[in-house]
């Protein structure tokens, strides 16, 4: 579904580039949810704003749905690839209705039937169409992060891009926006990329996931793999201990000296 | 447990607004004395109300009552302002969530824990200077010399909580207060800044108030955990017995979790019941 081959963003000027995303390559199968994690910085963020279009420049090449990506889209593409960020809070227009905030992607696509296509979406994400005429204020969190889904599936994508959809919400609130994502994916036809720091949710959610620091995939692997203790790069092994030792009812044992020695120093360029 | 340093004793905040008053915190009632005790809570549930109130740093709109609000056998609800400056930062630290808002963008980080010190010990610029220097040892910073003279937004934020963490410390205050203190942390980051802060405590025989809506750190770091919802204390159990949490609202929560090496099909979702508003609690 997707094909990424020795992609690289730069920042800053000349004398001052920072490469953040530094040559990677993966592929994501038809259907298939697909993890990206790393700590703030990695790059992995970037990545999904590559791929959503949302950062015109940069090196490498890109396949979505079999087509060859250049950096200007056209609008058959964007309506294929849709994106969910992180802060509901942030991503939602504070002045418009829930309804004239569904209604623009439609009405840049042309699409009939809007009112329909509204209903109908709102309704996917489990808010009835009491809401349609809501201010962003007038939500939860929770509801703020399904209207974003909502506005993502409206055009009936082929791939949803998921920037830490979750990490603004409450562990409760958490668990009904991934069994939604989780239901979304099995009424059929969406394959899902999803960047989080979190290893419980990527384990959760995802069939494959790529491991990222300073930029490039230092690991591609399963979950199960991830799950079974079967990760090699020391980096992925810091970090899956790390998620263990608080996630899952040990007590906090790593000093600053075994952390550090496993992950890279930035590189100078 | 020895005598505790902390006795709150029916407390409750409310808000007025506009639609009327916002009863934010309804009775509750702990006691901290040296040791790790967690609040766990959902955004709106009080805790971080809770802790404010303990500092008196509560917005104008909002009104604290209590049977009893009292550190050491300083009555907090009506000591002075002056009294007040001396207990906030001198006796009783707080820790926030974000070290690049708790910070002042225009002071060298040296300096603003040198200030912290000067505050509350007074002597004079070398002994503040000292304190400060041998303090960023304390928290692990590996050439105080240089970070000393850094900018905050020349830190990164692992290190920032560790200044604040010094900042905090320098003084000697006996209880700590942390609210979130490494919610805006990457996990390793938070496990790093998280092992220093325990060490401090344990050292120094410190009370800590552990404000997070993580259940699983809370878990991991705290002796005891205080579990609020809607404003009151609803479950308090050691941390070890989680596992064993009788409350439907923290069974609830607990299940919520995706958890790393158990992978379900659908995450239970909490089935809030009205009944937990004023219903039993199980302390």
């Amino acid at each position: 579904m997707i094909a990424v081959d020795d992609l690289v963003v730069s920042f800053g000027d000349d004398d001052e580039v920072k490469r953040a995303v530094d040559g990677i390559g993966f592929e994501v199968r038809e259907g298939e949810t697909f993890g990206l994690v790393g700590e703030s910085g990695c790059g992995k963020s970037t990545v999904l704003r590559v791929l959503a279009g949302l950062n015109p420049s940069y090196d490498g090449r890109l396949r979505i749905a079999g087509r060859d990506i250049g950096p200007r889209r056209d609008k058959a593409l964007m309506k294929s690839v849709q994106m969910v960020f992180q802060d509901p809070y942030g991503s939602l227009h504070p002045r418009q209705t829930v309804n004239a905030q569904l209604m623009e992607p439609l009405r840049i696509q042309g699409l009939d039937d809007a009112a329909g296509r509204v209903e109908r979406a709102l309704d996917a994400v489990g808010l009835g169409p009491a809401f349609r005429y809501r201010y962003p204020h007038q939500l939860s969190g929770g509801q703020r992060q399904r209207v974003a889904i909502a506005r993502a599936l409206i055009l009936e994508p082929d791939v949803l891009l998921l920037d830490e959809p979750t990490s603004a919400l409450d562990v409760s609130v958490q668990a009904e926006v991934l069994n939604l994502l989780a239901d979304l994916k099995a009424a059929g036809g969406l394959t899902y990329v999803l960047v989080s720091h979190d290893l419980g949710v990527i384990a959760h959610m995802c069939d494959r996931l790529a491991v990222m620091t300073e930029g490039r995939i230092v690991e591609e692997l399963d979950v199960q793999e991830l799950v079974a203790g079967a990760a090699r790069h020391p980096y992925t092994v810091t970090l899956l201990r790390a998620s263990e030792t608080y996630g899952e009812g040990g007590v906090p044992a790593a000093t600053s000296e075994t952390n550090e020695a496993t992950i890279p120093e930035p590189r100078k360029t | 447990m020895h005598e505790p340093l902390l006795r709150v004793d029916g407390l409750h905040v409310s808000f007025r607004t506009h639609r009327g008053l916002v009863n934010a915190v309804r009775g509750v009632s702990f006691e901290v004395g040296r040791e790790k005790v967690g609040i766990v809570g959902e955004s709106g549930s009080g805790k971080s109300i809770t802790g404010r109130s303990v500092m008196r740093l509560l917005p104008p709109a909002a009104e604290a009552r209590a049977n009893r609000l009292s550190f050491r056998d300083i009555d907090l609800l009506r000591a002075s302002e002056k009294q007040m400056l001396d207990i906030r930062g001198g006796q009783i630290g707080l820790i926030m969530q974000d070290p690049k808002y708790s910070l002042n963008p225009v002071v060298r980080v040296g300096d603003q824990i040198a200030e912290a010190y000067r505050l509350h010990r007074g002597g004079n610029r070398k002994a503040a200077r000292a304190s400060a220097m041998a303090m960023l040892e304390a928290v692990k910073i590996r050439d105080p010399e240089r970070v000393y003279r850094l900018y905050p937004h020349e830190v990164s934020g692992g290190m920032g909580q560790r200044i604040m963490i010094a900042t905090m410390l320098l003084a000697e205050p006996d209880l700590l207060i942390a609210d979130e203190p490494t919610s805006a942390l990457d996990v390793t980051v938070r496990l790093e800044v998280l092992s220093i802060l325990d060490e401090l405590i344990e050292t120094r025989g410190l009370g800590l108030i552990f404000i997070s809506h993580d259940l699983n750190l809370v878990r991991a770091f705290c002796d005891r955990v205080l579990i609020m919802y809607a404003g009151r204390i609803v479950e308090e159990l050691p941390a070890s017995e989680l596992e064993h949490a009788r409350h439907p609202y923290t069974q609830g929560l607990l299940a919520a979790l995706p958890r790393i090496h158990e992978r379900r099909e659908r995450l239970a979702v909490l089935q809030r019941d009205p009944d937990w508003l004023d219903g039993p609690t199980y302390r």
